[in-house]
């Protein structure tokens, strides 16, 4: 392959790798939002939360993946569940600027909780894929990489298949809708709000355990929490397949940014490049692709 | 002391001292005030100058905010405007502090006024995160117009001076600070008797029926960023002639959540919330510094703790405040003081 | 317990606070030796920077159990500050003013290049990191023991010079660097110097991770595009990791040479077999090579009184050696124990030797860098350490 296609072909490819795993964890957003119109800005902390979980039962319990991992699942269940019982009830009713900030400062607390338990030091699980990248039509794509994005659809559609067909998912759809006909319908909200904090912590775990496998485990796979808004606005802050495409959209367009802007600005353009495409998303288009346009009737 | 107060006309109502003896108590935590550098060390100097800076930035906060509904977590970045605005006037141009401070306030106010501009089509949680978005394009901006702003390096910056007196030490700015700050409170405090101050507490409150009454929404909400904005870049300037160096890791998304717990835990929608939220949010990791401090000899693993336990405080605070205390530390006040004012009845 | 009460003791701590004459002076005597440090536990930099200042605390701990400096304990002050600029300012005003400390020992470059005026107004020596221009004349009150970073990639590059991969062609570098000021000062450093072409190579690349980057495969792409022989890397070790790794993950295959922080067996740990070949500066020795007589006295410290530590990191050592320094240069103040005594104490030691673990280390009053010399080592993955690959090379300044 010509060097210029190869290069462009790869930064694609790694955009959509890492593209997953931004879906995953908007996903995990759109869940919690939808049901109860919470911006959660704690969710890179569920991540974090949910590989360092992990990794203590791989390693310090030297638990079996599979386990370790549905485990984790369970420990992240419980977690969304306290954080929605413990914090997010009492809010109910209360301004919006107020509970913006409780998981402002929820986001602390866990982090620093987390720092409490398992310390600052960058942690790795214990490496099971080689290091050799699989090479594909002049391409490389590292072991890893191929595994995560596999995963990490996989359980995309999972997910998207338990909202659209199980009955807890179309509660779920119901409370998002209308809460009051829900009511109606005889669904317990209280019980979808926690059910819906338990499953965007339970998405954003294993988005949080791909990564950790994938560069290691320290506090900074927190800031996730914050790329996660340009996928969610480009997509809808209420709709799940707006957040898949959202974070395959932002993967892509932060390694191009990388790939062809790093060098003309110095640097950094990887980073910000989401957040002004997230302004331009804003002025054009503020409900995002696929969002529910809001008309305000008088 | 008057157990209740009955106004008869709106005048009275609208005064800021309800009574003489507010503004007995006033005077007299003014005096303190004023005396305070003569007895006291130069660090709570230091603190109390801090304390200054971030009042006038955070009622700049509260203005838009809390009066006008408008949520915004990029605040710090305009206070990083107001900082580089007068950093290179007086740098690179050559032009006294007392221009540049008003300079970088409109600068800030401008490019407030800019990102508010969104505001007009989007609101709530979308323009959470527009403002969020703000705090990370003028933090870039900054970090990569090297040419202008020296970049991650930062600026250093003069003190400032006036017929040839330099403020350079923590006393002499304490004095200016504390006029700023004064300034800052006299001004917002009045500005919610004025036409413009009910507009905005108008769109707070429902902004549908304020179009519907003749209120113009999106000039008072670019007005509202405006202000904020203006406050914000005053304080930063401030902050960079006390310091004499900014860099942009001052302005990171940290300081715009320092400022929004500012005033949160201090009272959404108050001015004296707004000091007494600054007071609490700057004082609060002082005091576990001291704790930290005193507990050093068992040093190790323990100091990285207190560091974590610091950040765990500080989430606490926010957290234990908004589910119980939800309208702030003003509120706290207006409670302690009733209970003092009918001390020993206990009903009102 | 009563409003009124808790009223009361609110303002009893405030006005305590306000009205205290002196800051904590703990549980010493009056005659105490206050040394103070603003270090990085809890940000970005903090896996390197925990056990610096560790090493730190640990010299003074073991001299106070030794019976201090001539009956004189040394109360040590340290301060976290997170890698955040406005808690350093901070907790240098509270060092300078509340606890009155006799010197500091500093940490980032960023913040540690801000203090420089202070130190020289308060007078306050300030003992810290490695970028060059902090000890150019113009700070007076700046010192740093170890070669800095420019010095290192200096010689770095000349080792990439001197052992080319491929015959008839100008050797390829690239740079790769933080977006913190430790990376880009040295990096502005060399480039407004030429420095590479001078020497006859041919820089082909650079490239900016961040420092709380959690992956950088863009970086690693663009990279492995310009194809160089040698990659000089900035990075503390959270960054590194991941640029090293993600390299491998995309098939770059250029040497890489990392400057003096590389040097952590964390890194080793989590780079796996990704570490083979890795080149790091060593400015002094590392942990593990007890047959020097300082590290032995190092390990003699910690399994007397931290019988649990099992490995002594590169950052420990420099910490430690910072404590070795300033208590010749306490001992040498005599009498004399201000700030400025202090400075001028140090000014005056002369290939002061450090049990082995490094080159002798002087000052004077023009030249506050302590040495000019490092060593290569290169990564040994399945050892977990580093091995020698040269001996001490001096880097003209």
């Amino acid at each position: 392959m010509p060097e210029n296609i190869a290069f462009l072909a790869q930064l694609v490819l790694t955009g959509i790798v890492l593209g997953s795993v931004y879906s995953l964890v908007a996903l995990g957003f759109v869940l919690i939002y939808k049901s109860t119109s919470i911006l959660n800005f704690a969710q890179g902390e569920l991540l974090m939360f949910g590989a360092y979980v992990c990794l203590t039962f791989i390693v310090g319990f030297q638990v079996p993946y599979i386990w370790a991992f549905l485990l984790t699942l369970a420990f992240s269940f419980i977690l969304g569940v306290m954080v929605e019982r413990v914090m997010l009830r009492p809010m109910i009713g209360k301004p919006i600027i107020s509970i913006i900030m409780l998981t402002i400062a929820l986001s602390v607390v866990l982090r620093s909780l987390m720092q409490i338990f398992w310390g600052t030091e960058t942690k790795v699980f214990p490496p099971t894929f080689s290091d050799v990248p699989i090479r594909f039509l002049g391409l490389f794509i590292a072991e890893i990489h191929l595994f995560s994005l596999i995963f990490a659809v996989a359980c995309v559609i999972l997910f998207v298949r338990f909202f659209k067909f199980s009955s807890a998912g179309l509660a779920m759809r119901v409370t998002a809708f209308d809460q009051q006909i829900a009511q109606t319908l005889g669904i317990n909200i209280k019980r979808i709000f926690a059910l819906s904090w338990a499953i965007s912590a339970i998405v954003s775990s294993i988005g949080g355990i791909i990564l950790g496998n994938i560069n290691g485990i320290n506090n900074s796979l927190a800031a996730m929490g914050l790329k996660v808004f340009p996928c969610i606005i480009l997509g809808g802050l209420d709709s799940v397949v707006g957040a898949i495409v959202g974070g395959f959209f932002i993967g892509v367009l932060e390694n191009l940014a990388g790939g062809y802007l790093d060098p003309v600005f110095g640097g950094g353009v990887k980073d910000v490049a989401p957040f002004v495409f997230l302004v331009i998303m804003l002025m054009i288009k503020p409900y995002g692709l696929f969002g529910k346009v809001h008309i305000e009737r008088l | 002391m008057p157990c209740g107060l009955f106004h008869t006309a709106y005048q009275t109502d609208e005064r800021i001292y309800k009574s003489i003896w507010v503004k007995a108590w006033l005077v007299a935590f003014g005096l303190f005030l004023l005396l305070l550098p003569l007895f006291v060390r130069d660090y709570v100097l230091y603190i109390s100058n801090m304390i200054y800076i971030f009042v006038v930035g955070a009622i700049g906060l509260n203005i838009l905010t809390g009066f006008t509904g408008q949520i915004s977590i990029g605040h710090g970045a305009f206070m990083a405007v107001g900082a580089y605005a007068s950093a290179i006037l007086t740098t690179k141009l050559g032009l006294p502090f007392w221009i540049s401070l008003p300079c970088a306030g409109f600068f800030a106010a401008f490019t407030g006024m800019i990102f508010g501009i969104p505001s007009l089509r989007i609101k709530g949680l979308y323009l959470a995160i527009a403002t969020l978005a703000a705090q990370f394009i003028i933090e870039y901006t900054i970090i990569h117009w090297e040419r202008l702003t020296n970049g991650i390096t930062g600026m250093s910056v003069p003190s400032p001076s006036l017929f040839g007196f330099v403020f350079d030490t923590d006393k002499k700015f304490y004095y200016l600070l504390l006029g700023f700050a004064a300034l800052a409170v006299i001004t917002g405090r009045n500005l919610f008797r004025t036409r413009v101050g009910r507009a905005f507490i108008a769109i707070r409150d429902r902004d549908i029926s304020a179009e519907l009454i003749g209120v113009d929404i999106f000039k008072y909400k670019l007005l509202a960023f405006g202000i904020s904005s203006f406050y914000a870049g005053v304080a930063g300037s401030l902050w960079g002639h006390y310091t004499n160096v900014i860099t942009p890791e001052h302005f990171t998304i940290v300081l715009s959540i320092d400022y929004l717990a500012m005033i949160i835990v201090g009272g959404l929608g108050s001015i004296l919330g707004t000091v007494l939220g600054v007071i609490f949010m700057i004082l609060i990791p002082e005091f576990l510094t001291t704790v930290a401090v005193l507990l050093k000899s068992t040093f190790g693993e323990i100091t990285t703790l207190i560091s974590a336990i610091k950040g765990l405080v500080f989430g606490l605070t926010i957290v234990l405040f908004l589910l119980f205390e939800p309208d702030g530390l003003s509120e706290i006040w207006r409670r302690t003081r009733d209970y003092w004012n009918l001390w020993p009845f206990s009903y009102r | 317990m009563e409003r009124r009460t808790i009223c009361i003791l609110i303002l009893l701590w405030v006005a305590a606070f306000i009205f205290c004459p002196q800051g904590n002076s703990g549980a010493y005597a009056a005659e105490t030796i206050k040394i103070g440090a603003v270090v990085d536990l809890t940000g970005p930099t903090n896996d390197i920077g925990v056990p610096y200042a560790q090493g730190i605390a640990d010299y003074f701990d073991k001299i106070n159990k030794e019976g201090g400096i001539k009956g004189r304990m040394i109360e040590y002050f340290p301060i976290d500050y997170g890698y955040k600029l406005p808690q350093a300012m901070a907790a240098y005003k509270r060092l300078a003013t509340e606890h009155n400390v006799i010197a500091l020992i500093g940490w980032g470059t960023g913040d540690s290049k801000v203090r420089i005026p202070l130190v020289s107004k308060d007078k306050i020596p300030q003992l810290t990191t490695f970028a060059l221009e902090q000890t150019e004349p113009h700070t007076p009150y700046n010192f740093a023991h170890m070669i800095s970073y420019e010095h290192q990639i200096m010689g770095m590059l000349q080792y990439a010079k001197d052992h080319p991969l491929e015959k008839g062609r100008k050797v390829r570098v690239a740079y790769v660097y933080s977006d913190a000021e430790y990376g880009r000062a040295p990096i502005r450093y060399l480039k407004e110097r030429n420095f590479a072409e001078k020497l006859g190579l041919e820089l082909v690349d650079e490239q900016i991770i961040s420092q709380t980057a959690t992956e950088a495969v863009s970086q690693a792409l663009t990279l492995k595009k310009a194809k160089p022989d040698y990659a000089i890397v900035v990075l503390t070790p959270k960054p590194a990791s991941v640029f090293v790794k993600d390299a491998k993950k995309v098939g770059l295959e250029a040497t890489i040479m990392g400057f003096s922080f590389l040097g952590d067996y964390s890194l080793l740990k989590l780079l796996g077999e990704a570490g083979k070949g890795l080149i790091v500066a060593a400015p002094c020795s590392y942990g593990h090579e007890t047959d020097v007589a300082g590290i032995k006295k190092i390990w003699d410290y910690n399994k007397k009184y931290h019988p649990e530590r099992k490995v002594i990191d590169l950052q420990y050592v420099y910490g430690w050696l910072y404590g070795m320094i300033l208590e010749e240069a306490i001992k040498k103040a005599g009498d004399n124990l201000t700030g400025e005594g202090l400075k001028n104490a140090l000014e005056t030691c002369k290939n002061f030797e450090t049990d082995g673990i490094s080159r002798p280390i002087t000052f004077t009053p023009t030249d506050h860098r302590g040495s000019y010399e490092f060593k290569l080592s290169i990564a040994n993955p399945e050892k977990g350490t580093f091995e020698p690959l040269s001996d001490w090379i001096k880097v003209e300044k």
